[in-house]
């Protein structure tokens, strides 16, 4: 039974080896399949990663939030950044409204002061004089 | 008094969506060394009886014995019995001659040496010798029949069967062929073999079988000594209308 198998084997190979189509069709074609299936998959990914968003960016804060959010932006690397100068809120959103930007970001003006401030309350909430031990 | 290598008794093959049976209660005995031809129309079914009694169909009903041994018994020992020769030609076409005498030869259980002489002997006698390397792809018609011939004699079969062995061939493989069943009957072998060439069965044959609808009409024993007659009492015996 062995032997009988044994040479099944041996003129399976053997037929293999000398069918092209056939070791074509075996090897090469998933091969193909695969380097087509991964430039076609890659493409969209990188076309994705490539796009850039135009935000247009008004600090009217100043202070340490505006100056953290702009430099999140610029570290995304996904936003072209375009400084509003002294446009006012109504402009920003216009020049969003004509498609000129996708997004308009605007840092109200205080928002730092008003980070802090509650952020001290928090802290006089959580370890001052009143919680102490 | 011999005992039949080959008996079948109350043969039928009944095909799914046939209107008729394609045997239909053939019976048959065939006796050492005799070279028995099984001569019929088209349709007749005598491809179906031979590949019924090599052990490639199951019959619907009726039996068969080789050697004593039921086919559907123990067919693994029967096939080590006989050696056939498919109407179709069996050959791997992209290997060599030699690599499918290999493969055949080791599938019955030849090996090393014994199957190298063996293989050479027969190519030799064909004369495919000195074209074993080749790949039979590239080979005529003639020359596929000659080693289809030789892959059944490979491990030298009490008992060949041949379904029409000669057909589509030239002169000279015919004769090849023809001269290598004649001289391995000489040696004992008993021979089996279908056609539809009435001279050659009365060339080659010690008997003949006339089939019809599935069943045996007629025999002619010794054609040979009616030589001319065969077609006559063919086609008294199977009639003269046209078959699909």
């Amino acid at each position: 039974m062995l032997r009988r198998i044994i040479a099944h084997i041996r003129k399976e190979l053997l037929l293999l080896v000398r069918d092209r189509a056939g070791l074509a069709l075996l090897y090469v074609m998933p091969i193909v399949l695969v380097s087509i299936m991964a430039v076609v998959q890659d493409a969209p990914f990188r076309d994705f990663a490539d796009k850039q968003v135009k935000v247009l960016f008004r600090d009217l804060d100043g202070g340490v939030v505006g100056e953290k959010v702009r430099a999140g932006m610029d570290i995304a690397g996904s936003c072209t950044i375009t400084d509003a100068g002294t446009l006012s809120e109504e402009g920003i959103k216009e020049e969003v409204r004509k498609g000129h930007h996708q997004v308009a970001v605007i840092v109200p003006a205080g928002a730092s002061k008003v980070l802090l401030d509650r952020s001290a309350h928090a802290m006089d909430g959580l370890f001052g004089p009143d919680h102490r031990g | 008094m011999s005992v039949p290598v080959i008996r079948v008794q109350g043969l039928v093959k009944h095909y799914r969506n046939a209107d008729a049976p394609a045997v239909n209660g053939m019976d048959l005995e065939v006796m050492p060394g005799e070279f028995l031809g099984l001569l019929g129309p088209n349709g007749a079914g005598k491809t179906t009886i031979i590949s019924i009694i090599t052990g490639v169909r199951q019959p619907t009903s009726g039996t068969v014995s080789i050697q004593g041994i039921p086919i559907t018994r123990d067919a693994h020992e029967v096939h080590r019995i006989i050696g056939y020769v498919p109407q179709d030609i069996a050959l791997y076409e992209a290997l060599t001659a030699r690599e499918n005498l290999t493969f055949f030869g080791e599938l019955v259980g030849l090996s090393g040496q014994r199957l190298r002489q063996r293989s050479d002997e027969l190519l030799e006698r064909t004369g495919l010798l000195a074209r074993a390397g080749e790949r039979v792809k590239d080979w005529s018609g003639g020359m596929k029949r000659r080693l289809n011939l030789i892959v059944a004699l490979l491990h030298e079969p009490a008992i060949l069967f041949l379904d029409e062995p000669t057909v589509g061939i030239d002169v000279q493989s015919r004769a090849a062929i023809w001269e290598l069943l004649h001289e391995i009957n000489a040696t004992g072998t008993t021979v089996v073999y279908t056609s539809h060439h009435l001279e050659e069965a009365e060339r080659l044959c010690s008997r003949v079988v006339i089939i019809d609808n599935g069943r045996a009409v007629g025999e002619v024993s010794d054609p040979q000594a009616h030589k001319g007659h065969l077609e006559e009492t063919f086609l008294r015996m199977t009639g003269r209308g046209l078959r699909d």
